[in-house]
């Protein structure tokens, strides 16, 4: 008998009339934040309904086919992009949500960003110490350690010579694994469960132990008085997980969890009109922005093959403000690197048509990537992102390419363009509309000098989104409270990136997973 | 805290993006009744892409891609592409879908094909040297809505034509190390 003909799964899809559930708690989406809240809520004795919009997929249905993966396990099928098409925003859209996709960095809140949160945004209770149990009880559940079985792949060990030979820091990074092949395709979901997602951990545990899941599933309102919630209103898709059904699902509950990620979670509280006190709802989103640059070597790299992400480096990540004009505020980045795999490099980071596009593709196995991840939400000169509904009734981010991000991107191509020389680079390319690509470090230079960087000229993406639920002191100054829960509305809580003050600055699971894992603990003493 | 106000020449794209891609899709379906009815299909059973479009892709495809294929199976890796766009299009939200197709269309209904191509002719008679001049006039563009369908193009073509194994070895890639199915926790 299968493992999950024991566990009380409902697929949406299957629906030929509308249905009503009773829990103590509903979580809407299964990431970092729905999956370890339920586990926590169930160990507690609580009875938890996970509602998820994706499919449940596993590594008995995974595909290691790029194409078919994204389609399967992605928001909007990869193809979600900001309202002006200005950047690409990858998030997860499955059981598990970003944790069955991402690439398993697993680093700690920087003390820097805590610090900047409690200075800036008066959340004076993250001390350096207050996420430190929490940190540590999530890396032992979920085995995040230095990834010692592989060596860096040749695609990582190319930033990390070139920081060397310039003399800038770079380290590993910890992953969230157990038993990795180094097969290298953990965007796809990992097909022998090695990853240690929500998926393979907390969800199971938690559906063993009573837990329900509906996947396939739609929020489309929280039913409330203004004060406390009493329903969810869902809409049951079909079995593409992409049309609306006929049939609804309501669920009562004594307490309600919004976990479905940085633009849907504020958005669900927008369209059922929760009170905004603070008018900050939706406000304040941040991206990660990345910016990529490409470089040929030589000698073969297969950066298709090997652990996505083993090397980082924090050199640049807390540059100094110093001046008054506001153009000159970069903002800070740290440096990774980014599978080169044929879909990745084709379509993604390539360009160019003809003769340009199959150069660059014939070069596959030589190609390295690095890309920033530059820190947003913590510059005065930011317009950061706003979620908005669309005509649709479908969340949609408005994240403008800014003047500080456009010389932010400049910066990031120019440290990285002199890394990939100083690790023996041919040629480096920009992400970039015209294709550019440059045999020596002066040209490059002298291009990037000048060159348009602005909306759908330069390229951009992010796959971490945060804020716009952010955590505030009261009720004027956030969206929730540094326990995640609501302001006005008692029986509400907010456990994902949305309620992060500013980006994390690193990748954000471990982030989430210890915040989560704090304010599910807290939330458990009232609610048992 | 402080958010810089947008600059002009940004908001002025958002509106001329809204209208333009509202009368995009607007006029798509305007345009699905009017264009070519006469088109071959390639496709068999195409559930998203009419008979014009996939001409039209065919020639798109070909312009970007036509240097990565192997003489022997052009038509065929190509045709292959056509057939994983039209199915992958289902797997897209539905208002993303009605763009997108709005977009074919309008390419391929002959006043808006003019104004956006500036072809009066069809696409069938379109030589690859023409497409591929039109492509980069749209990467090339000083308005962002050209680009935008530029990057649309690309993005379309190179996803879809990656999407199959036979072309992996063409760019050095001998496919995943690990296949499913694995076991399910």
């Amino acid at each position: 008998m299968s493992i999950m003909s024991k566990r009380n799964l409902l697929d949406a899809s299957t629906l030929t009339a509308d249905r009503t559930y009773t829990t103590d708690v509903v979580i809407i989406g299964t990431g970092a934040g729905g999956g370890y809240t339920a586990e926590v809520l169930t160990k507690a004795g609580l009875k938890v309904i996970m509602v998820e919009e994706g499919a449940y997929h596993t590594a008995k249905t995974f595909s290691q086919n790029e194409a078919e993966a994204t389609a399967m396990l992605y928001q909007q099928g990869g193809a979600q992009k900001t309202k002006d098409k200005g950047i690409v925003v990858l998030q997860g859209r499955c059981v598990g949500g970003g944790t069955t996709v991402n690439w398993t960095s697993s680093i700690r809140t920087p003390a820097n960003t805590l610090k900047h949160w409690r200075e800036h945004h008066g959340l004076k209770v993250f001390s350096d110490d207050e996420l430190a149990p929490y940190f540590t009880e999530v890396e032992k559940r979920l085995n995040m350690n230095p990834f010692e079985e592989f060596e860096p792949n040749a695609n990582n060990s190319i930033l990390a010579k070139g920081c060397a030979a310039l003399g800038y820091e770079w380290h590993r990074i910890n992953r969230n694994v157990n038993g990795c092949a180094n097969s290298g395709l953990c965007g796809l979901g990992c097909p022998i469960n090695a990853k240690q997602s929500q998926m393979v951990t907390t969800i199971p545990w938690a559906l063993d132990n009573g837990a329900m899941l509906i996947s396939k599933a739609r929020a489309d309102r929280l039913i409330h008085d203004g004060q406390k919630i009493s329903a969810v209103e869902i809409t049951a898709l079909d079995t593409s997980a992409v049309n609306d059904t006929n049939h609804k699902i309501t669920i009562t509950a004594k307490h309600f969890v919004i976990a479905a990620g940085a633009m849907r979670s504020p958005a669900l509280l927008m369209k059922s009109q929760i009170p905004d006190p603070s008018s900050m709802l939706g406000k304040r989103t941040f991206l990660h922005p990345v910016i990529a640059v490409a470089a040929e070597f030589e000698h073969k790299i297969d950066g298709f093959y090997g652990a996505p992400q083993t090397v980082n480096s924090h050199e640049f990540l807390w540059p100094k403000q110093t001046s008054k004009n506001p153009n000159d505020n970069k903002m800070g980045f740290k440096l990774e690197t980014i599978p080169v795999t044929p879909m990745l490099a084709g379509a993604f980071f390539d360009k160019g048509i003809g003769k340009s596009h199959a150069s660059r593709m014939k070069s596959l196995p030589h190609l390295n990537v690095i890309d920033a991840l530059c820190r947003d939400g913590f510059n005065d000169t930011e317009a950061c992102g706003t979620v908005e509904i669309d005509s649709n009734g479908n969340p949609t981010l408005d994240y403008p390419i800014t003047q500080t991000l456009i010389e932010t991107a400049r910066n990031v191509i120019d440290k990285v363009f002199e890394i990939q020389f100083a690790a023996g680079a041919k040629t480096v390319s920009a992400w970039h509309i015209d294709n550019p690509k440059f045999t020596t470090l002066k040209a490059a230079k002298s291009w990037l000098k000048t060159a348009d960087l602005g909306l759908l000229k330069g390229m951009y993406g992010s796959a971490h989104v945060m804020g716009g639920c952010q955590m505030g002191k009261d009720e004027k100054s956030g969206v929730v409270d540094t326990n995640g829960r609501h302001f006005t509305i008692k029986n509400l809580s907010i456990h994902d990136a949305s309620i992060f003050p500013s980006s994390t600055g690193v990748n954000p699971q471990l982030s989430i997973y210890a915040t989560t894992l704090r304010n599910t603990k807290n939330l458990t003493k009232h609610l048992t | 805290m402080d958010t810089t106000p947008l600059n002009l020449r940004r908001r002025s794209f958002l509106k001329l993006s809204g209208l333009g891609l509202f009368s995009l899709v607007g006029g798509g379906y305007i345009a699905a009744r009017l264009t070519d009815g006469t088109a071959k299909a390639l496709l068999p059973k195409a559930t998203n892409l009419s008979p014009a479009s996939q001409q039209m892709l065919l020639k798109i495809f070909d312009a970007i891609l036509w240097d990565m294929m192997p003489k022997e199976q052009d038509p065929l890796l190509l045709t292959s592409a056509i057939a994983t766009l039209d199915k992958g299009i289902s797997a897209l939200p539905p208002a993303i879908q009605k763009e997108l197709i709005g977009l074919l269309d309008m390419l391929t209904f002959a006043p808006s094909r003019f104004a956006l191509a500036g072809r009066w002719s069809g696409w069938e008679n379109a030589s690859r040297d023409e497409v591929s001049a039109w492509l980069i006039a749209l990467q090339t563009s000083s308005f962002e809505l050209r680009r935008l369908i530029y990057i649309t193009m690309h993005d379309i073509s190179t996803s879809s034509f990656y999407a199959n194994p036979q072309t992996w070895s063409l760019v050095g890639y001998n496919g995943p190390l690990l296949h499913g199915p694995g076991p399910e926790v």
